[in-house]
């Protein structure tokens, strides 16, 4: 059992380095980590940037979280199906609090080499990648005050390795879970998808915690390569409890006829905040977004998007959507961006929001921001009530009035949940969206 | 009087936007009957069958739809349905992400359940002032006691149980299983579109069925599997009302009256042969024989302006 630092201080990083036994490289990251977040302010929120934000993110005290807590005794969800035999997938990873408690890989995928680790473990099995990757040109140590910390803080995390050419259909699964409070998580995930290479990892965010308990900070951070010709797809339901401040950064970084396909479903957190990009910098390449958000009672969720366009020749299709109720709040804040050189891009966004009263608010703002002249780059948004004749076409055939209004936002979600390739985790999901609407 | 299967529409007057579309319509349909409404385009066919169903937008301001006994002004649209009122839409909405099979089974299940009272749904706030206070116990989403709860109080019906009718009722109708795999309405041609609405009919198993022109936009063996298909499923405690403009989907079925809903009034009633003079000669006639004005949009169609 490591011994603990309670609070966010160099001396509980440093800690953290010593317990793994971590290389000097490593700790010199923890350190940059440690200067930056001292150094750089708390980011802005999209919040604000048409005035009538209420809410700021909920001032986090850094002093009584601890950047550390052990697995200890508590049960996993049950509902999460970790044993079932019908939904078996490829490699399976689960973090409890801030350790590794379990890791399994089928024969198959550990015969064509992959490998599938805890990220800390990975720091000694595969110095190379990790040390060229972690942190480094895909989701920078000083991008902003929360990935700081997370360099400095991080500990188990999910290292996902697939060598070239090894194609791998049978998804591979992650789960991050807590049930401490006054604790901070730092998750990272990394995927490195050699050249011709397919993947597929469904990554979940599960905690014990209600509304009103202490608050817990999950400061987590994706970082994905796709090699030439391969393909990634990540699948990341998050449901968190309500007391959860969830800041997330993912990045994609996508090369020449790489394909990466994002479905994120967030509907759990008090304070959630996805900051989601993929780069398109190898010509070809292509990336399929879609993001599904839910949040109810006193929910505030809060999206930056950014596809990336930086060479010739590659597409997107990004599609958002999202439904509110009670005092909930949203904002999106998402764009393309194309640079000069990046002609013949190919690129559409889609936010569609859907609110089922008055007093939820979402501050909507896709926006383009093209440099090359020769593009086809388009966005549009939806906002409304569900349409009252849907409701009445299926009330119509006998379904109430709620049971009307479930299906319709059920549905609304369903074309992004049935991509999901383990049924389990997509029955699940379904659930959750019907319970929100209870 | 729940036995009593009769539907009498007594001097309904109907209201869309403000503007009042139907002056006054009276009709007696009883179990096992088969009647046919006609009318030029704008006559208020649809707005009769909308606001049998109990479409919001389409306000009763005065007048009585009196079914199984007991007035149903006021009943939601569910409870209706439940009942054993159907309408095969003129013009089915898509609801995109909602499967047919999921739907259907949802709705055969309340079906069979009968009309009951709206439930009550538990209250879960406290309010303080005017803003409700949300339970802290009740997480948004986790592995509580909610999941349970739901499942219990949902029981459908078997997937096996409706597999068999779906597939039986698939093949009364000629259609492919694939249909009932897409999402409700969404992308379906036309044609597709009205053969879902009989097909949805026939699954439910109403006791009183409009249907607003289930026949348009079907190709003549489509209209002939609809009309055969339609014939095979009434029977003695199923009453049908088709609203159509033309003959040939009546062919299939022993039509027992006709109406004709001219500017919001029935003007004139008469057997099957009723039908078949206005498909030789159109409106023009019972204008000229009851003396009714014809509308702007009327007058222009038969100059062909
Ligand atoms: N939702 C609505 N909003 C505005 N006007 C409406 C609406 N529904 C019906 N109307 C008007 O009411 C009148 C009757 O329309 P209705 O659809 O009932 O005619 P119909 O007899 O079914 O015609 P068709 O043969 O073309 O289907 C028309 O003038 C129509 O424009
Ligand atoms: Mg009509």
């Amino acid at each position: 059992m490591p011994s603990l630092v309670q609070g966010f201080s160099w001396e509980a990083a440093q800690k953290l380095s010593e317990n793994q036994n971590e290389p000097e490289w490593l700790r010199e990251k923890r350190r940059a980590g440690w200067d930056a977040f001292l150094s750089l302010p708390t980011p802005d929120w999209t919040r604000g940037i048409r005035g009538w934000w209420n809410g700021t993110l909920k001032p986090l005290n850094f002093d009584e979280l601890a950047p550390f807590t052990p697995a200890g005794q508590g049960e996993l969800p049950a509902d999460l199906g970790l044993d079932n035999p019908n939904d078996a997938p490829a490699g399976l990873i689960v973090q409890h609090n801030s350790e590794t408690v379990r890791v399994e890989l089928s024969e198959e995928a550990r015969a064509k080499g992959v490998v599938l680790s805890s990220l800390a473990d990975a720091v000694k099995t595969h110095p190379e990648i990790v040390r060229e990757y972690f942190m480094t040109r895909c989701v920078p140590v000083d991008e902003d005050r929360f990935t700081a910390a997370h360099a400095a803080f991080w500990s188990a995390g999910v290292f996902l390795y697939v060598p070239k050419g090894v194609v791998v259909d049978q998804p591979f699964r992650s789960i991050f879970y807590t049930d401490q409070s006054q604790a901070a998580m730092f998750t990272h995930t990394l995927i490195v998808a050699e050249a011709n290479s397919k993947v597929r990892l469904i990554e979940e965010h599960r905690s014990n915690g209600h509304a009103g308990d202490p608050s817990v900070l999950d400061s987590g951070v994706t970082e994905i390569f796709v090699g030439e010709s391969a393909n990634v797809e990540y699948y990341n339901p998050q449901e968190y409890g309500e007391n959860v401040t969830s800041l997330a950064v993912k990045r994609s970084m996508v090369g020449k006829y790489g394909v990466q396909r994002w479905i994120i479903a967030t509907l759990g957190g008090d304070d959630s905040r996805l900051t989601l990009e993929s780069v398109l910098e190898g010509e070809g390449a292509h990336a399929e977004t879609t993001g599904l958000a839910f949040p109810i009672h006193k929910q505030h969720f809060d999206t930056q998007f950014r596809q990336l366009h930086t060479v010739p020749h590659t597409t997107a299709n990004t599609v958002f959507k999202e439904v509110l109720n009670d005092d909930a709040q949203l904002g999106f804040r998402g764009g393309i961006r194309t640079l000069k050189k990046a002609q013949f891009t190919d690129s559409f966004l889609q936010v569609h929001t859907l609110y089922l009263n008055d007093a939820s608010k979402a501050d909507i703002l896709p926006f383009l921001d093209v440099d090359a002249n020769d593009v086809r780059c388009a966005h549009g948004a939806t906002t409304g009530m569900i349409d009252k004749d849907q409701i009445f076409y299926l009330q119509s055939r006998g379904l109430s009035h709620s049971e009307a209004e479930e299906m319709i936002v059920a549905g609304f979600f369903e074309e992004g949940i049935q991509r999901i390739p383990l049924e389990s985790v997509q029955e699940r999901l379904r659930e959750s969206i019907l319970v929100k609407l209870d | 009087m729940a036995d009593n299967n009769e539907l009498i529409i007594r001097d309904l007057h109907v209201n869309v936007e403000d503007k009042e579309i139907l002056h006054g319509i009276n009709l007696h349909i009883k179990p096992g009957e088969v009647h046919v409404i006609m009318g030029p385009n704008g006559s208020g066919k649809s707005t009769l069958s909308n606001a049998l169903m109990g479409h919001p937008r389409y306000k009763i301001t005065s007048g009585e739809l009196v079914y199984q006994g007991e007035v149903i002004n006021n009943l939601s649209p569910d409870r209706r349905a439940r009942r054993g009122i159907f309408l095969a839409f003129q013009n089915p909405l898509a609801v995109p992400g909602v499967t047919v099979t999921n739907f259907l089974r949802t709705a055969l299940t309340n079906r069979r359940k009968g009309d009951v009272a709206p439930e009550v749904r538990p209250q879960n706030l406290d309010v303080v002032g005017d803003r409700p206070v949300y339970e802290t116990k009740k997480a948004s989403v986790g592995g509580d006691g909610l999941l349970i709860d739901r499942k219990k109080r949902q029981t459908l019906i078997s997937p096996k149980e409706f597999r068999s009718i779906l597939k039986e009722k698939l093949n009364l109708l000629k259609m492919d299983e694939k249909f009932t795999k897409r999402y409700l309405n969404d992308g379906f041609s036309g044609g597709e579109k009205k053969r879902l609405e009989v097909l949805q009919m026939a699954v439910l198993e109403p006791r009183m069925a409009f249907l607003d022109e289930p026949d348009s936009g079907l190709d003549i063996d489509a209209i002939r599997i609809v009309g055969e298909g339609v014939n095979a499923l009434r029977g003695k405690e199923m009453a049908i009302v088709v609203i159509t403009h033309q003959q040939r989907i009546l062919s299939f079925l022993d039509v027992d009256y006709v109406h004709v809903l001219m500017q919001g009034k029935i003007v004139k009633e008469g057997g099957p042969e009723l039908s078949r003079q206005i498909e030789e000669k159109g409106y023009g006639w019972i204008r000229d024989e009851l003396g009714i004005q014809p509308t702007q949009e009327e007058t222009r169609e038969e100059v062909g302006v």
